[in-house]
């Protein structure tokens, strides 16, 4: 069943997903072979070009979720033979298929971007962040997977409680309102047991002193928790659809 | 006859509003049954209940002995009363997605059924008229080998001719064992097919019995004491 959603998820959006990667593609070579030695236009066309494919990306997996399944195709999905888990499981891994593809697409055509303007010694800035700590290089990208999983979790959690019936016209409010709500909890979370280690966000910019108090402890600490949060709200989300939301 | 539907005090608040007041009653197998009714009187509730999208109500309801689920939506077939397909999709999408998910989807019934409609495969569902996208939902969901065919307003919207090409298409495709329950306000045309009648007052049950006995206890059709008794509503 979980096979069959994620094929019939794929197939209702890869048309548009493939238009902007290939978009992305022709843009990023064409960048690439004609102004790699204009510094001042290819650093911010591929910072502006990668901040709009990622929302373009983002905007698709959110409306798609709510649109498939809240307004009048949810009288589809929602009749089909399984339980919400299944429903939202599908959701969760179709988008991580597309972040995946994105990060695919993005990450080689930055990097050779990033060493083409001058900047080529990216291993080295690396190896100096994480003080040639593999381990420690190794569980940032895990945990920091698990956060894109979380924040996906959180949006469609936001999502799901604005369609609750009890909110009436303020459905929406009540979406924003528990997206904050989670939002700041999370933060007092790493703020008292994982010190800075969300500051890894702004890696090129940071001192590597900084990174002397971010300890393997410390982020399994975080990975602990964002699992459990992600565990947590996955369950709550798969709650809700099977208990509490009404279709309109 | 085995009970299929078996529906003890069930109410349904929506929006402050009551929906649902105290529905109680069974149905058995292999019956045709119109859910009558004006605007507002619950007959949507009541489906949207059974098809187990609408949550939040009291009382019990139990489809061949098991709440609305994932059991419950493996041999129930709903229609609801609005377009539901994707907009990627095209009609031959839809029919694989029907044979992916569901075990009692005949596939090469709907597929006949579309040739003798005039419907091709390749249409996308967007660019489908009002009458030829219903028909399509239809042929799809009678297309199953359901025990119960929730039909919410299948003859709403489209001409009368269509209308009779989706009688026929119920009557033809359910079968013996199975229950169909079809929600309308346009009694005229389909009254002729009911077993039973049911008829939902400002969410409680004004009438359920079967349409033999109502004809001959009132004297009039399912229409006229349908105009009758709703005509100053």
């Amino acid at each position: 069943m979980l096979i069959k959603l994620i094929k019939y998820e794929i197939k209702a959006c890869y048309t548009k997903f493939v238009a902007i990667f290939s978009l992305y593609i022709i843009l990023a070579a064409v960048a690439i072979l004609f102004l790699r030695d204009k510094d001042f236009i290819i650093q911010p066309f591929f910072a502006i070009a990668i901040i709009a494919l990622a929302v373009i990306t983002a905007m698709t997996l959110f409306q798609r979720f709510n649109s498939n399944l809240f307004n009048t195709e949810g009288y589809l999905m929602f009749t089909l033979p399984c339980e919400g888990n299944i429903l939202l499981l599908s959701k969760l891994l179709t988008g991580i298929i597309w972040i995946g593809a994105l990060l695919i697409i993005v990450v080689p055509s930055a990097l050779l971007a990033y060493t083409m303007t001058g900047n080529n010694n990216l291993m080295g800035l690396v190896d100096k962040v994480f003080n040639h700590n593999g381990l420690l290089l190794g569980l940032v990208i895990i945990v920091y997977f698990i956060e894109l999983i979380l924040s996906i979790l959180v949006i469609f959690l936001s999502i799901s409680v604005s369609k609750l019936s009890i909110w009436r016209k303020f459905g929406v409010l009540a979406g924003f309102a528990t997206y904050f709500i989670i939002d700041i909890l999370n933060g007092v979370f790493v703020l008292l047991f994982t010190g800075k280690f969300r500051s890894l966000g702004s890696i090129g910019s940071v001192n590597s002193t900084d990174f002397q108090i971010f300890t393997v402890k410390s982020i399994i600490i975080q990975g602990t928790y964002d699992i459990a949060l992600c565990i947590l709200i996955f369950y709550a989300i798969a709650y809700l659809m099977d208990r509490k939301i009404s279709l309109k | 006859m085995n009970n299929l539907i078996e529906i003890e005090a069930l109410t349904k608040k929506y929006e402050g509003k009551l929906a649902l007041d105290s529905l109680s009653f069974n149905l058995s197998e292999g019956k045709i049954v119109g859910l009558l009714g004006p605007n507002g009187s619950g007959k949507t509730t009541l489906i949207k209940i059974l098809a187990g999208i609408m949550k939040g109500y009291e009382g019990s309801v139990l489809i061949e002995g098991h709440a609305p689920g994932a059991y419950t939506k493996a041999i129930v077939s709903y229609l609801p009363d609005k377009t539901y397909l994707s907009s990627w999709m095209k009609v031959r999408d839809v029919v694989d997605m029907f044979s992916d998910f569901y075990a009692d989807f005949d596939k090469s019934k709907a597929l006949e059924l579309l040739k003798r409609l005039n419907i091709e495969l390749g249409l996308n569902v967007s660019k489908l008229s009002k009458g030829t996208y219903e028909k399509v939902q239809l042929v799809i969901v009678m297309s199953r080998r359901a025990r119960l065919y929730l039909l919410d307003e299948p003859l709403g919207g489209v001409d009368p001719a269509a209308r009779d090409v989706i009688i026929d298409t119920i009557l033809t495709n359910y079968n013996e064992k199975s229950t169909v329950l079809l929600s309308t306000q346009l009694i005229q045309d389909v009254e002729r097919v009911f077993d039973e009648v049911i008829m939902l007052k400002e969410g409680k049950i004004f009438i359920h019995d079967e349409v033999d006995n109502i004809r001959s206890e009132y004297g009039k059709s399912m229409d006229e004491l349908f105009r009758e008794v709703f005509k100053c509503l």
